[in-house]
């Protein structure tokens, strides 16, 4: 087997001609094993100690480093990006042309772990963008264009970008969508004024009910960003609200459970008075938290399914009692999806066990047979709860120690103990360093395309 | 403004996309063509097309046809050629032809519908012919009943006239119908499905034995959609 780590187009190059050649496998591994960011995990040998966890890694061979270093382009304006997939004739899940605007998200929020592992940030100039969208436009005939980034709005340079962006799209009246919002009433105008709108139903994220408990997670939103977002999209012409939420982060307590309704109904109200007295439809949706590798969370553990289930049922109440629906992701899902998250290489028994036992599809509910991946546990000899729901010392070794993503330890020690602590970090686009590490460790910088607003 | 209307077939795996699939495709392949598309207006513009009555998954289409608006006019090798590059296999333009101004729209130009069904081969051609005489003018009443809402159809409603050839060697037979279209005409699953038990045939109605010759306008005489004048089972 063998992993890429990050950013294959920056390594893949050169192997690809040679993957043709006559070698053996044993060979072929060898020789990929000298390219950087390669990771070929025969080559390594990973000891257990005796409670369960990793003792140490081995490399194999006298030439290897001791950890795989993910690689990165360092400026995307020369990166590839795929301007004609596939467009398949048949509905698919995501029916719209993909505009990377920029990779890396600094918000820092704690729990998400694409916005420690894609670091720095690194914007696409303006131009670029503009003959990328130009290319997708007339190669896919999609109607619709999306600004993939993972917090698209923070882009430096938005004024540069849109309008022209916007001319661009209007001969073919192609739509300019964003999968998701920043929670304030700026993105909420910008977003009005993308053409193709459908006003239909606008997704926000606080992702917590309480100040405090957003500061713990460093979601850099408060209660009058959300009010004032809520009230800029009525005016904008939005008739329904999607919120997201976060049911059992760390330090969560039954205040921070309240806080929801309280927020939800604050938020109708700020709607309902926006509308003329007119009610604005609400839909909250909340998912399990899930500790996530190479995140200031990944000691933490998951919450016992019993507590989130409590959790779950205590909040759908909350919120109906105020007239809004109420999802969550199934909690079955979220604590095998905590399991695997923070698994390590026994778990590869778990997967074949699982496969073999006919699991498949299993993001689909009515494929997702929870029964049978506990079987699959029992015959590996493993307990899911050791991998979700332990809480990990910051001393132990970690089973994705091996791969170096370029986040100093320390940093995700310390955004840990700030966590606790309820302190917040500044995202790096405005200008503070706060010290994560990656830069130094690559030689790079954040790349904006104008300095910080 | 200038319309046009493009005369196409839908065969090979292009068969099995259903009518939305087959909008999708069109509507994204006239968008990469480069063709000065006219857009609707509103919140949410889309290209002004319109086609003729969809096709049921898995039968072809021989000739076909589907009205587009351009901004401009253009010369019709050109406009053939682009669009035909970006349609999938299966999907081949025949021909395009300019409509002159206040044309009806391909909806109104047609009324009914030439298929043509190979017959399942395991009855001889003269029991096709009987069950097939019993279809057309039988005395006793058929009716077909619609799985999914059970509405009552009268088989005979529709169907206007057909012919039964036989094919040579192993091959079966082949049974031509025109059809009429309309909210009371039986659909062709519907007579298919009511013809195999008169052959006494177990088998069932497959779409991929299908195909839809001709799309035409009966009004004394057939004409097709491209105002050409045709004989009965004139391709």
């Amino acid at each position: 087997m063998l992993s890429v780590i990050r950013q294959a187009k920056e390594s893949a190059g050169a192997p690809g001609a040679r993957l043709r050649a006559r070698w053996s496998r044993r060979r072929l591994l060898e020789k990929l094993a000298g390219i950087p960011g390669v990771y070929i995990p025969s080559f390594y040998s990973v000891e257990y100690n005796k409670n369960g966890g990793v003792q140490s890694f081995t490399a194999l061979r006298p030439e290897l480093q001791s950890c795989v270093r993910r690689r990165l382009a360092p400026d995307l304006n020369d990166a590839f990006f795929p301007t004609a997939p596939v467009v398949p004739l048949a509905e698919a899940v995501h029916e719209r042309g993909m505009l990377e605007v920029f990779r890396g998200c600094t918000r820092g929020c704690r729990f998400c772990q694409a916005g420690m592992i894609y670091r720095p940030v690194r914007e696409r100039d303006p131009r670029t963008l503009l003959r990328q969208a130009r290319e997708i436009i007339d190669k896919t005939g999609y109607e619709d264009i999306s600004l993939v980034s993972l917090s698209s709005l923070d882009y430096s340079d938005l004024d540069g970008l849109l309008p022209a962006l916007g001319d661009q799209c209007t001969l073919s009246r192609t739509g300019i969508s964003l999968p998701s919002l920043r929670v304030d009433s700026f993105s909420v105008g910008v977003a009005q004024k993308l053409p193709g709108g459908r006003r239909t139903s606008l997704t926000l994220a606080p992702e917590a009910g309480t100040q405090r408990l957003r500061d713990v997670i460093n979601k850099g939103v408060t209660e009058a960003d959300l009010l004032e977002a809520v009230a800029a999209a009525v005016a904008a012409g939005w008739s329904a609200i999607k919120l997201y939420f976060m049911v059992g982060l760390p330090t969560e307590t039954q205040a921070d459970l309240e806080g929801i309704g309280d927020l939800v109904r604050k938020a109708q109200r700020a709607g309902r008075s926006a509308r003329g007295g007119k009610k604005l439809r609400f839909s909250i949706s909340a998912s399990s938290f899930v500790p996530k590798a190479h995140t200031p969370f990944q000691w933490e553990g998951q919450l016992p399914r019993q507590q989130l289930t409590e959790s779950h049922a205590f909040l759908r109440d909350l919120v109906k009692s105020s007239g809004a629906d109420y999802h969550w992701h199934d909690i079955k899902t979220s604590f095998l999806e905590a399991s695997l998250a923070r698994g390590d290489r026994r778990l590869a028994e778990v997967l074949f066990e699982a496969w073999r036992r006919g699991c498949r599809f299993d993001g689909w509910t009515e494929h997702f047979n929870f029964d049978l991946w506990q079987d699959s546990f029992r015959a590996a000899g493993l307990d899911p709860e050791f991998y979700a729901g332990r809480r990990l010392s910051y001393d132990e070794v970690l089973p994705w120690d091996l791969i170096d993503v370029g986040i100093d330890r320390e940093f995700l020690v310390r955004e840990h103990r700030r966590a606790l602590a309820g302190v917040a970090t500044a995202d790096c686009r405005l200008g503070s360093c706060e010290g994560c590490g990656v830069c130094p460790s690559f030689g790079v910088e954040p790349r904006l395309v104008k300095a910080s607003r | 403004m200038v319309e046009y209307r493009i005369e196409y077939s839908k065969t090979g795996r292009a068969r099995w996309l259903s009518h939305l699939e087959l909008v999708r495709t069109f509507t994204r392949a006239l968008r990469r063509s480069g063709l000065p598309l006219v857009f609707s207006r509103g919140f949410n513009p889309h290209p002004r097309l319109s086609y003729c009555p969809s096709l049921g998954v898995g039968v072809a289409g021989l000739r076909e046809y589907l009205d587009v608006d351009l901004a401009a006019a253009m010369p019709l090798s050109e406009g053939r050629a682009s669009l035909g590059r970006q349609l999938p296999p299966g999907l081949e333009i025949g021909c395009l032809m300019e409509l002159p101004p206040e044309a009806p729209g391909i909806g109104k130009t047609v009324n009914c519908a030439w298929y043509r069904l190979a017959l399942p081969p395991e009855q001889t051609v003269d029991t096709w012919q009987q069950a097939i005489d019993r279809l057309v003018c039988g005395s006793d009443p058929l009716y077909y009943k619609r799985p999914k809402d059970g509405k009552l159809f009268d088989v005979r409603s529709g169907l206007a006239v057909c012919r039964l050839t036989e094919v040579g060697g192993k091959m079966s037979s082949v049974l031509d119908l025109l059809v009429d279209f309309g909210e009371a005409t039986a659909p062709l699953r519907g007579i298919v499905e009511t013809l195999l038990p008169l052959a006494e045939t177990a088998g069932s109605y497959e779409p991929a034995r299908v195909t839809r010759m001709a799309l035409l306008h009966q009004n004394g005489g057939l004409v097709n959609p491209l105002g050409e004048r045709k004989q009965l089972w004139e391709t």
